[in-house]
């Protein structure tokens, strides 16, 4: 392996260069920040909430010494735990916006688009209303079956002889979702108010239950889908020129495309399953780390997947600590982020008319 | 050397740690088995109205309680001024949250006992890291309710003189009025139909257990249940007396509860005789509803001032 620096770009050259890989700087430099960032956030929210600790309590506590039984309990079974997962489902998330806009060569398209977000909420809210014996610890499990089933559904129903189309895709979530948003309204509706309140609080998207669990979850299921989405990326640069000069490249148009949705809606089945329904923060990610800084569609991703993770690890912080004891909801500071920034790229979309 | 032996018991006494103090196992309503402290000291509650307030009247104060926000963020116990005279800001119950609670606030007032609900965010699992955590149904029977928590913190004694009281006050009422005669209803207007239940909280167990009578369509509903009346099904719910309810936490008057009911009826009273008769009483909610013995007497209290010793159109049925 051999690298190179020149002034605007870092070449890494790999398997006597037979690889070369030529990285922007810049957005070499915006990764390191962000991911600095990212850190920053993590330690400062290791030692901010309602059980007063100190910076040097934290510290020690991480080192393994016991401060006290209640503060031991504060850093590592509640902050660090929701810490972690509120960095990875922001980055799943927001690499499932990517995904999804890459594939469908649409700017607006977010994983709540296409459903999988309210398959998800579908499935818990039946599970409770129509079986609320059944044990909580199934939850996440019911979700993720929610959200698999309708990406199925759409997929199915997008299928025809010559293939899927993108558009066809998205139209079909918008209205698989719509469909899927009135049943949970209707079970919502007719449900017994106590149970249906208690699923109101993970419909909001809230990071509050996480656990360690939920953590290995994460993290075993980005290390499968992160190296896919990465592996896919190349062929996704040639896609970026249209089909048929992708074809005409040698990429697998269709099993890309295929694979890109399939991702997608494995990154946003898992998160949603954990924590409930993010809005938008697959929307804002792709699009902040394009204007931060252009690069390579790998890259892009890596500084995509970073930017969720400082954005819900923040809306986590701030929901936690900003009115506590009151908890204020992820998914209520994302969508108050999001939805001004979805109106501007609206706008700008309809100025090129490209909806 | 006496002295010196006393110093050492008595240091002795003061060390030992809460996780030293007898338990029993109490299992739950969903089947968990529990080691609860014997004595509880410090309780935190998950749920104001079905676990607060219950402690409270039976004269044990928890060191935290979940509770609501006033539009100005002032948190306080959802009835409890009212039910209890006990909230916030005259106790020392500490505000941990609302739904979700805040584990951390909890964590921080180190409690021996957390009791919650299934209806509470908080999972349960958080909660067993910090302390022993007993559900308690929200749904169950009052007085079911009120048995748990007395066998919990020992206050069975005071509750014998809660239950002692209320038997009084509805031998009262049978006294006074001839209550088999009489048929009653409660009603509440929700979004465009007529919300009724079996037993509608306090006001509907005073009602029952002195042996008031109901319109069919409510006997018929499963006890513990509810249902949405149509419009067209309100004549149905007609009775010799009516009562309705309002919110008085959020500053409703009994003209909301007319409004809310004119939403599904427009010009409802036309259609039932008891409000035709000036026999449609309204009342507020926080009474008619909570887990209250407070509440329980103010309700016996009020059927006896609105029906007995009082000439009315007794209703026919169609």
């Amino acid at each position: 392996m051999s690298t190179t620096v020149a002034s605007r770009w870092y070449v890494v050259r790999l398997f006597s260069e037979r690889i070369a890989l030529r990285l922007p700087v810049a957005a070499l430099l915006w990764l390191a920040a962000t991911l600095a960032l990212l850190v920053g956030i993590i330690a400062f929210s290791l030692t901010v909430g309602s059980q007063p600790t100190s910076l040097d309590e934290v510290w020690r506590t991480l080192s393994g010494e016991t401060v006290s039984r209640t503060i031991d309990n504060v850093v590592w079974e509640f902050r660090f735990p929701r810490a972690l997962a509120a960095a990875l489902v922001g980055a799943m998330f927001a690499l499932s916006g990517a995904a999804l806009q890459n594939v469908t060569r649409n700017g607006l398209a977010d994983p709540s688009l296409v459903g999988v977000s309210q398959g998800a909420g579908l499935a818990v809210v039946a599970l409770t209303v129509l079986w609320p014996d059944a044990v909580g610890g199934l939850r996440p499990w019911v979700a993720f079956a929610g959200s698999l089933a309708v990406a199925v559904l759409i997929q199915s129903l997008t299928w025809t002889a010559r293939g899927a189309s993108s558009v066809r895709f998205i139209l079909m979530g918008v209205g698989v979702a719509a469909m899927i948003s009135a049943c949970t309204s209707v079970l919502m509706t007719y449900g017994q108010i106590e149970r249906v309140l208690s699923v109101l609080t993970w419909l909001s998207g809230s990071i509050n239950a996480a656990n360690w669990a939920d953590v290995q979850m994460l993290a075993v299921w980005s290390a499968v889908l992160l190296p896919a989405l990465l592996l896919l990326s190349r062929s996704t640069a040639a896609m970026r020129m249209g089909d048929a000069t992708a074809t005409a490249l040698g990429a697998p148009v269709r099993w890309v495309r295929y694979g890109l949705i399939t991702t997608a809606v494995g990154f946003a089945a898992i998160g949603t399953a954990v924590v409930g329904p993010l809005g938008f923060v697959g929307l804002i990610a792709p699009h902040a780390a394009r204007r931060l800084a252009p690069s390579g569609v790998g890259l892009h991703l890596l500084l995509t997947a970073t930017l969720g993770a400082v954005l819900v690890s923040l809306a986590d912080l701030v929901g936690r600590t900003l009115m506590a004891p009151i908890q204020i909801p992820a998914g209520l500071v994302t969508d108050l982020i999001g939805v001004p920034i979805f109106l501007i790229l609206l706008r700008r979309a309809a100025r090129r008319t490209a909806l | 050397m006496n002295k010196l032996t006393a110093l050492l018991f008595a240091a002795l006494l003061a060390i030992t740690p809460a996780s030293a103090q007898e338990t029993h196992a109490i299992t739950d309503y969903t089947g968990r088995v529990v080691e609860v402290p014997t004595k509880p000291l410090r309780i935190v509650s998950l749920h104001d109205l079905s676990i607060t307030i219950p402690l409270i009247e039976l004269g044990v104060f928890p060191v935290g309680s979940h509770g609501r926000t006033t539009t100005e963020g002032t948190p306080f116990i959802r009835s409890s001024a009212v039910l209890t005279g006990v909230d916030f800001a005259n106790s020392d119950i500490t505000f941990v949250g609302n739904n979700p609670a805040d584990v951390e606030a909890i964590a921080a007032l180190q409690p021996d006992l957390v009791l919650t609900t299934e209806w509470q965010g908080t999972p349960v699992d958080q909660l067993e890291k910090i302390a022993p955590t007993l559900l308690i149904d929200s749904e169950a029977d009052m007085f079911a309710t009120y048995d748990l928590l007395a066998g919990i913190t020992g206050t069975e004694d005071r509750l014998a003189y809660l239950k002692a009281r209320y038997e009084g006050q509805i031998a009262q009422i049978k006294r006074l009025i001839d209550t088999q005669s009489i048929t009653t209803s409660v009603i509440q207007g929700v979004e465009g139909s007529v919300y009724v239940l079996h037993t509608y909280g306090t006001l509907g167990r005073v009602l029952r257990d002195a042996g008031f009578k109901f319109p069919a369509i409510i006997d018929a509903i499963p006890v513990g249940g509810d249902l949405d009346v149509p419009a067209e099904q309100l004549p149905e719910l007609d009775a010799d007396f009516i009562f309705a309810t309002y919110r008085t936490d959020t500053l409703e008057t009994p003209a909301d509860s007319e409004a809310q009911l004119n939403k599904v009826v427009p010009n409802f009273c036309q259609y039932l005789t008891a409000c035709q008769n000036n026999q449609l009483i309204t009342i507020p909610r926080e009474e008619a509803s909570s887990n209250s013995f407070y509440a329980l007497g103010a309700i016996a209290y009020m059927v006896i001032s609105q029906i007995s010793g009082r000439d009315f159109v007794p209703f026919q049925s169609q």
